[in-house]
């Protein structure tokens, strides 16, 4: 019985650890996207820059950032909670 | 077009509904009805004080300008949100387990409460706000302006902002000094700020559904008039999109203001986690209609208006009054609620670490009963409040109208910013010392204020053209705006890198210069380890009273709140009265302290109070890190090992007693066994004789059961004397104690041994002079052992005429008997033998004893108080006995 509650205990517990490892990675992904040559690679050969790709690019990452924060948001949370 | 009046009219009631508000959430907070007035909703909209008026007029203007290059500001805040868990976290978390009021407090508490540290970052913050201030009250008179335009009722900018001024010094008075304790929060002005965020935001979004939808003919109209009408830079990643971002990440974290709401005004950890994804959806909102918005004002508006105006003059110049009172509501909003908490934040810094103690020291001197520090406190910090409004006012009016204005936003964003190293330190840097700090964040603040300040106000402050041109005294090296000889094109990316690098390089290398003292590793423990916070210690002063501290207590609290603090204490101990002092108490205490005049001056009011500066023993094992307590570890687990060894030799040696002690019982039951075994054999041989034999004769017959009488006796006398012995020996004898004389007592000793010194032919000679002294001993027990002496001398002597010679000596407290007699004495080997039980001399010649005697006697002799010994002799046997006098 202990062993087994025991393991389940270090189940959850590296579960919430990979959480918060992962919680690390939303701010590295949104630098990496957000503050990084790839913002260059809208400009046309002419020099000028894809308007609606930048504009989409930037607002689509952005939103997309959020969208994960929420989720991990209740991830970190409902973990914490069962901690 | 709306008059003049009917705007100030639309202010004053939007001000009244703030007011109003305020109000309720206070008298809620009191009732303690706070359950909405907590929500992570709340906390989230009250974070968005971060969009000033700045962000509510300036991001057009910077679109208009600069393109996508406005998202920035807005960008390095997402950052920093979406990954809360890594820092935001940290600090919330810190900031409410050490009762932190401000970001100068924070500073300053971790770097050992420094209270140099507090007035560094404090000033800083004034240096780097009162700019700030100074643009909201700009583009709040602007506004104005906009609508009074070409009417006969215009005013004077000067006017309408004093008034704007004064209104929210009012405001922040009204509701920013009501209770003192910051951790208790602001209830009413965060509510009201919350409601200023939705107005904002609603006002913005109107606009750009109207631009969009209204103005411009659709989605894809306005896609297209943005690619043609807004500036493109050629690559959008270049350094400076770099350098925003970062700045706008740091000034999140570092603006007091925003320190204020998300740390301070913070009543749980998980409204961050909500804020997390919140807080970058309301930034995303704000911003997803801005280039629309400076789009189709530079489309429809005649050239040269101002485009941090669209978001007014678009709706004016399509007729639409009502939007454009809403668009002004907003840009109203974005403006005071950064003046007010702007205005809370530094006000608090500036009472707690200027102000009170300064008035501490001068009060010092004079009355330190005199005055309540309560009032001191909240006096102060209504004064500050509204110097630093006016501080904003007074830059307004000496700068005003300037396009100065515009870029100080960005200055001021890396005025504060200089406090990152520090507070990055402060978080995750065990070794960051006060020194590394304060001189860090110096030469960040000086060469921010060379290369980005002072330049900024175009060579008419300080710096001269010539100066920024050439340098000072023409040292080219030195130009403030290409240091080192360094050309960096943006004049802001060139002071940015140089502020924030010197001040980290500075902040490193002399924190690892220096050695932090106790205070400031104790702190740097309780701020690096807090999410394992556990109490810490403190020696309790043996100077201070209770009623000392109480009274220290109710200058602070206030009389309720102290009464309360103490009742709750005195109860907790079951006392009447005053609570006696302990480190719960005082930990109580200056955390409480904390709340209201910072950490900083809460520490030195209590150890003044305590007098005690001294950190005890306790402190520095709290302070110790890993490897300290490693090493205590290790010591304690020797001392366990030396302990257990010490106790295992002990058991090793009572083992080898028992073993001992054992084995002796062994020879003794053998012995005993052997002796019994002697009689008993020649009885049931005799005995079998007397029954089997009937032929045996008279004569016989008696000599066979004289034979087993004297055995039997035997037998008896043997049980007999091991009993005596195992009762001497167990010490449950009982001796009938007496007054005699020696002399009756040897006189009783020959009666009983005359049969068989006569038959021995034996010779006794006395030679005492004493023998009258009189003893207290038992006769009988001590007759049994001169008995005993002189049956053996007799018994085994080899000799014609056996003699034995008895003289005496007196020593201090005893009486010393020597027994000496001509026998074949013993040998030296035998001598540590003879007392055993059951011992026989190798050349005894008699055997009828069972060598009991001498073992029973020094028993007796032990019993008494006294001793029996055996001398070396030359020839014959010597005993000494001793005999205590009583």
């Amino acid at each position: 019985m202990n062993d087994g509650t025991g393991e389940k205990r270090d189940i959850h517990r590296r579960k919430l650890r990979k959480i918060t490892e992962l919680s690390l990675g939303i701010p590295i992904i949104a630098i990496c996207l957000l503050v990084s040559p790839l913002l260059n690679s809208f400009t046309k050969s002419d020099g000028q820059t894809e308007f609606a790709f930048v504009m989409i690019y930037i607002f689509g990452v952005w939103g997309a950032l959020i969208l994960m924060a929420f989720i991990m948001s209740r991830l970190l949370s409902s973990g914490a909670d069962k901690r | 077009m709306l008059s003049s009046n009917v705007i100030a009219t639309i202010c004053l009631i939007y001000v009244g509904i703030l007011f109003a508000v305020a109000g309720l959430a206070e008298r809620r907070a009191r009732q303690g009805k706070i359950g909405f007035l907590q929500s992570p909703l709340i906390y989230t909209l009250s974070i968005s004080v971060y969009c000033t008026a700045w962000t509510f007029y300036g991001s057009v203007g910077s679109a208009a300008l600069n393109g996508f290059e406005f998202l920035t500001i807005y960008l390095g805040p997402t950052i920093v949100f979406v990954g809360w868990w890594w820092f935001l976290r940290k600090l919330v978390r810190i900031g409410r387990t050490q009762r932190i009021t401000s970001i100068a407090d924070l500073i300053s508490s971790r770097y050992g409460k420094s209270n140099t540290l507090g007035v560094i970052v404090t000033l800083l913050a004034i240096f780097g706000s009162t700019p700030y201030i100074a643009l909201q009250l700009q583009s709040l008179t602007l506004s104005f302006a906009v609508f009074t335009e070409g009417s006969n009722s215009e005013t004077s900018p000067t006017i309408t902002a004093l008034f704007i001024a004064a209104g929210l010094a009012l405001f922040t008075i009204l509701f920013g000094t009501r209770n003192l304790d910051a951790n208790e929060r602001h209830h009413g002005v965060v509510t009201a700020i919350a409601l200023e965020a939705i107005v904002k935001l609603i006002a913005l979004i109107s606009v750009g559904i109207f631009v969009v939808w209204g103005v411009s003919g659709g989605p894809s109209n306005t896609l297209v008039l943005m690619e043609t009408r807004l500036p493109l830079a050629e690559d959008i990643f270049a350094p400076r999109w770099v350098t925003l971002t970062f700045l706008s990440a740091t000034a999140i974290i570092c603006l007091p203001r925003m320190f204020q709401v998300i740390v301070v005004e913070n009543s749980a950890e998980k409204h961050l986690a909500t804020a997390s994804w919140a807080f970058p959806l309301y930034l995303l909102l704000m911003c997803i209609f801005v280039m629309p918005i400076a789009a189709t004002g530079l489309n429809i508006l005649p050239e040269g208006a101002n485009p941090d105006l669209f978001v007014l003059t678009i709706p004016l110049a399509e007729n639409r009054i009502t939007l454009a009172a809403l668009a002004f509501l907003g840009g109203f909003s974005s403006a005071t609620s950064m003046v007010i908490v702007a205005a809370i934040a530094l006000s608090t810094m500036a009472s707690n670490h200027i102000v009170l103690p300064l008035w501490l020291y001068a009060v010092k001197k004079r009355n330190p009963e005199s005055d309540d520090v309560r009032t001191v406190l909240l006096r102060s910090r209504r004064i500050s409040i509204a110097c630093i409004i006016g501080f904003g006012y007074l830059y307004f009016i000496l700068t005003g109208g300037t396009s100065a204005l515009a870029s100080i936003g960005l200055i001021a964003f890396l005025g504060v910013s200089q406090v990152l190293p520090a507070l990055i330190g402060a978080l995750f840097w065990r070794n960051a010392t006060r020194k590394g700090a304060i001189w860090g964040i110096s030469t960040g603040f000086l060469i921010w204020a060379y290369t980005s300040f002072l330049p900024s106000f175009g060579g008419d402050f300080i710096l001269n053209q010539n100066i920024l041109q050439n340098g000072p005294y023409d040292i080219s090296f030195l130009r403030p705006q290409a240091l080192f000889g360094i050309t960096i094109i943006d004049a802001l990316t060139h002071a940015v890198f140089w502020s924030i690098f010197l001040n980290t390089i500075v902040f490193v290398v002399i924190s690892l210069l220096t050695t932090p003292s106790p205070l400031e590793r104790l702190q740097a423990q309780k701020f690096i380890n807090v999410y394992g916070q556990n109490s810490n210690f403190r020696s309790v002063g043996d100077g201070v009273t209770p009623d000392d501290l109480f009274l220290l207590a109710q200058r602070i609290l206030g009389r309720n709140d102290a009464n309360l603090l103490f009742t709750q204490f005195s109860k907790k101990q079951g006392r009447q009265g005053l609570p006696e002092i302990n480190i719960e108490l005082m930990e109580t205490l200056e955390s409480k302290f904390a709340g209201s005049v910072g950490a900083a001056t809460a520490h030195s009011m209590i150890t003044q109070a305590v007098g005690n500066q001294s950190i005890t023993v306790e402190d520095l094992i709290a302070v110790a890190d890993e490897t300290v307590q490693g090493i205590e570890y290790s010591t304690r687990l020797e001392e366990q090992s030396k302990k257990l060894t010490k106790s295992g030799d002990e058991l090793r040696i009572v083992n080898n007693k028992l073993t001992k002690l054992s084995t002796q019982k062994d020879d003794f039951l053998s012995q005993v066994s052997h002796e019994l075994r002697t009689p008993m054999t020649s009885i049931r041989s005799f005995s079998e004789i007397l029954q089997s034999d009937k032929t045996l004769d008279k004569k016989q017959l008696q000599y066979f059961s004289t034979i087993i009488n004297d055995e039997s006796q035997r037998l008896t006398r043997l049980l007999d004397e091991i009993l005596d012995l195992s009762f001497l020996e167990s010490g449950q004898v009982k001796l009938n104690l007496s007054d005699v004389n020696l002399s009756t007592v040897l006189q009783t000793a020959l009666q009983s041994t005359q049969q068989a010194v006569l038959n021995a032919n034996a010779k006794i000679n006395v030679n005492i002079d004493w023998v009258e002294n009189t003893l207290n001993t038992d006769v009988d027990r001590l007759s049994q052992v001169f008995i005993n002496l002189i049956t053996n001398a007799v018994k085994y002597n080899n000799k014609e005429q056996p003699e034995l010679q008895i003289s005496g000596k007196k020593t201090d407290g005893n009486l010393n008997l020597i027994f000496e007699d001509n026998g074949p004495g013993i040998p030296k080997s035998e001598q540590p033998i003879i007392f055993e039980k059951f011992t026989k001399l190798s050349n005894a010649t008699s055997t009828s004893g069972v060598g009991l005697g001498l073992a029973i006697s020094q028993e007796i002799m032990k019993n008494l108080g006294g001793a029996l010994t055996c001398l070396d002799s030359e020839d014959g046997a010597k005993f000494l006995v001793t005999i205590p006098i009583t």
